[in-house]
């Protein structure tokens, strides 16, 4: 029982990060821009996150930081590719390469510094009940705000104007020209709003997961993000299935690993990218039509005007 | 809408352009040019090709700026800036390619296309003021089902229902029933001619179907080279006089009389199948032979397996089983096999399927013959100079409108590409030519020099298998029809013995 609990939590500790970046992805790829950099953005969020935290002492100042660290990385990317119409995935991949170099800078003064981690909630009653209690009420408010964060996305997306507006720029950006909006703007505002999540997904590792800053510390967390954007096949619901999916792999590595299973934990760390090809496998052999991305996904747009 | 300001009458109103004159940099694309568009009226605009049509009306909608001259809505001189102030005095345009965002629903196309939807949208709310619209509306789509699924008469439905849906009152036809069979042109226009009448729409109609003019236009404007060559009633005009105000002093190529008789059979199908993109069955077991010196037309409405029956002849795409034979020879749609037979194809949209885009005129019209003496060496070393001096042989015979031989094909507008298609595939001998809506959008002069053509070539013995969907070019060109309806050959008869209502209804399934 002591096992499945702390199993269950570790795999909501570890899915979180990448649900959180892969939301903010999945509302940039939504508006048809396919940003590349979600791995350069988080670690800048993380090294901003944990200087943020380290000093002023508060965790969500360094929460904040992340955030505003990951906005401005992704404003360089759409400067580059929606104002100047550069080809999207080389700067993404340029804004990777970035934020690697730039966390070591900002973080190479935090390295080896420890902090006090986020708190994790505390309901006297509803915490202590035996399985489930700390995995509803005992998370931090991260997992929360994660989960709050895919359902908003969710109905904005479906619910509300601007997220017609913002599918319909990522389907068919010379519809939503026609119709008189700005797609360019609308763009840049879905790559910020995927900016500040990878930023704040970014900075989960060292003020909640880790308690400290290394360098490299993302781990890759970000292109699993990206494929879990493809794995979701661009829909919110599967996003959150996926990310828990990919979470639970990434412990089974760990687990596998302590428990002495003969599986090389390369393979392992490759699962969930050998999970998204076969999706995407399974998907354009599907007979509903082929593929289910945005149609506009990384196209450049130039207004004609 | 801002306070204060008077709010759009109802019902029709007029649009006059009055001495538009429109220059990009030295180019002079509407030169002095009128327009009076009266209330509830329904207007067709005539003109070829680069005649300044487009430009005409994106001036109108304030897509482009005219460098001289005024718009005038509702009798009232008005500043339109860009397309935000047109739709607010109630003007709307359908444009001929659809602007509909594919993988949504019809309702939410047209909730995505207004301006005052609150932030959140009450779904339900908004589906039962969009039936409550539909139900007075005179055609029907299905608001629930996806625009990628609905086929291209039901789109182009949902573009005016969208512009009707937005209570725009003057609406301006990019030529709308390019995509649509004859049955469903009338279907549509006849629905917009009573709404005019009624006096609720004025209608501003780009079009080159004189059929369509004569049916439903009131009063025409004829551009040619950017200048206004004539306007009046309909009812005082006969399609020849539009047509020579249109063209001008140049000549339409006569389309040879049909001579010769039918010999053996030269192209043959023996139950071929094939799927679609999705996977589904588009073909269904279909068998044709065509013989020597005979025009066999391919009727059906558009997404009845056509295309991929044409893109299986081409080499585009697998069958999954059944037989090709050209000449009696097994076919497998190579170079060689097509060398070999003499075969020629015009395939629809020839910029996607006969052309490379970002490869120059030249290069393009020597796709056929690259790697043959003159034009190369040992078959790999190729004579530059070769490919040039043949395309401008070629260009100056077939009129190409291009800058220079070396001018990317993607760079010429529909009629020319299609011209430069037409240079390649007929230029030698041809034994079986294969074509697919080869005038599709094209103007009266490309029309008539193509089916010249292709008429020549049935003539000199070519057996000729011509996809299309519009009924009076089948009509017109072809010795034997067939009826394509679900992957199948459903009906056939000699095209002089043909019953254009039973030919109507295998169209259409019954």
């Amino acid at each position: 029982m002591e096992l499945v609990e702390a199993i269950i939590l570790a795999v909501l500790a570890a899915s979180t990060p990448l649900l959180i970046a892969a939301t903010g992805e999945l509302v940039t790829e939504r508006s048809g821009v396919l940003n590349l950099g979600v791995e350069g953005m988080m670690i800048v969020g993380a090294a901003c996150g944990f200087a943020g935290a380290w000093l002023t002492g508060s965790i969500f100042v360094g929460a904040l930081f992340g955030i505003v660290a990951g906005t401005l990385m992704s404003l360089i990317f759409a400067l580059m590719a929606l104002g100047l119409a550069v080809n999207q995935v080389a700067t993404g991949l340029a804004l990777t390469i970035l934020g690697i170099g730039l966390s070591g800078l900002i973080g190479a003064g935090f390295v080896g510094e420890r902090l006090t981690p986020a708190a994790h909630l505390s309901i006297p009653g509803l915490t202590d009940i035996p399985l489930i209690g700390r995995v509803l009420f005992g998370e931090d408010a991260f997992v929360y705000f994660s989960i709050a964060l895919i359902i908003g996305v969710w109905w904005f997306l479906y619910r509300t104007r601007a997220g017609l507006i913002l599918r319909a720029c990522g389907d068919n950006h010379v519809s939503a020209h026609a119709l008189g909006y700005p797609v360019l703007r609308i763009r840049t505002f879905a790559v910020m709003f995927g900016g500040a999540c990878a930023g704040l997904a970014g900075a989960y590792l060292p003020l909640a997961y880790t308690p400290f800053f290394i360098p490299g510390m993302t781990a890759g967390r970000g292109w699993i993000a990206l494929a879990l954007v493809v794995f979701s096949s661009w829909r919110p619901g599967r996003l959150v299935v996926g990310a828990y999916l990919f979470g639970a792999v990434t412990i089974l590595q760990l687990h596998a690993q302590g428990w002495g299973v003969g599986i090389p934990s390369q393979f392992m760390s490759a699962l969930p990218y050998l999970a998204t090809v076969i999706v995407l496998v399974l998907l354009s052999r599907a007979r509903t039509g082929g593929s289910t991305a945005p149609a506009a996904l990384g196209t450049v747009f130039v207004p004609d005007r | 809408m801002i306070i204060g300001e008077t709010p759009p009458p109802s019902g029709a109103f007029g649009v006059d352009a009055i001495a538009m004159t429109m220059r990009f940099g030295d180019f002079l694309a509407l030169d002095n040019v009128e327009l009076k568009v009266r209330p509830g009226s329904f207007h067709a605009l005539l003109g070829e090709n680069g005649a300044g049509k487009s430009t005409l009306v994106k001036c109108i909608m304030g897509y482009y700026h005219a460098t001289e001259g005024d718009i005038i809505v509702g009798g009232r001189e008005q500043p339109i800036v860009n397309p935000k102030d047109a739709h607010a005095l109630g003007l709307g345009m359908v444009y001929q390619h659809f602007t509909l965002v594919p993988a949504m629903t019809v309702a939410e196309n047209l909730v995505l296309a207004r301006d005052d939807v609150p932030a959140v949208v009450n779904w339900p709310k908004e589906m039962k003021a969009l039936e409550a619209f539909l139900a007075q509306m005179p055609f029907k789509v299905p608001l629930g089902a996806k625009v990628s699924d609905i086929s291209a008469g039901e789109r182009q439905k949902c573009e005016i229902l969208k512009q009707l849906y937005l209570k725009r009152r003057f609406l301006i036809l990019d030529e709308p029933t390019s995509v649509l069979t004859p049955a469903e042109a009338d279907e549509v226009l006849g629905m917009l001619r009573d709404m005019v009448l009624k006096g609720e729409l004025t209608i501003l109609m780009i079009t080159h179907k004189f059929r369509e003019v004569m049916a439903f236009a009131d009063d025409v404007t004829i551009l040619r080279r950017g200048k206004l060559a004539g306007h009046g009633k309909v009812s005082e005009m006969t399609p020849d006089a539009m047509a020579r105000t249109m063209i001008g002093a140049e000549q339409l190529t006569v389309q040879p009389p049909r001579t010769g008789e039918a010999g053996r059979a030269r192209l043959e199908l023996k139950q071929v199948r094939a799927l679609d993109d999705a996977g589904a069955v588009a073909v269904h077991d279909v068998s044709l032979a065509v013989r020597a010196g005979e025009i066999v037309g391919i009727a059906g409405v558009s997404g009845n397996g056509q295309r991929q029956l044409v893109e299986v002849l081409a080499g585009q795409r697998e069958a999954e089983s059944g037989e090709i034979r050209v000449a009696g020879d097994p076919y497998r749609a190579s170079r060689e096999e097509m060398r070999r037979h003499k075969m020629s194809l015009l395939p629809e949209e020839p910029l996607k399927n006969a052309c490379v885009g970002g490869m120059s005129v030249a290069d393009n019209i020597a796709f056929r013959e690259f790697d043959r003496a003159p034009f190369a060496s040992g078959g790999w070393w190729l004579n530059r100079s070769a490919f040039r001096d043949d395309a401008r042989k070629k260009i100056a015979r077939c009129k190409i409108k291009t800058r220079t031989p070396d001018t990317p094909i993607s760079a010429l507008s529909g009629g020319n590409i299609q011209r430069a298609v037409l240079a390649r595939e007929l230029a030698g001998d041809i034994e079986v030519l294969i074509a697919a809506n080869p005038c599709f959008g094209l103007d009266f002069a490309a029309v008539a020099q193509i089916h010249a053509e292709i008429m020549a070539a049935r003539n000199r013995g070519a057996a000729v298998l011509l996809v299309s969907e519009d009924l009076d070019e089948l009509l017109e060109l072809s010795d034997r029809m067939v009826v394509m309806f679900h992957g199948q050959f459903v009906y056939e008869a000699r095209t002089s013995e043909a019953d254009l209502t039973v030919v109507g209804r295998h169209m259409a399934g019954h």
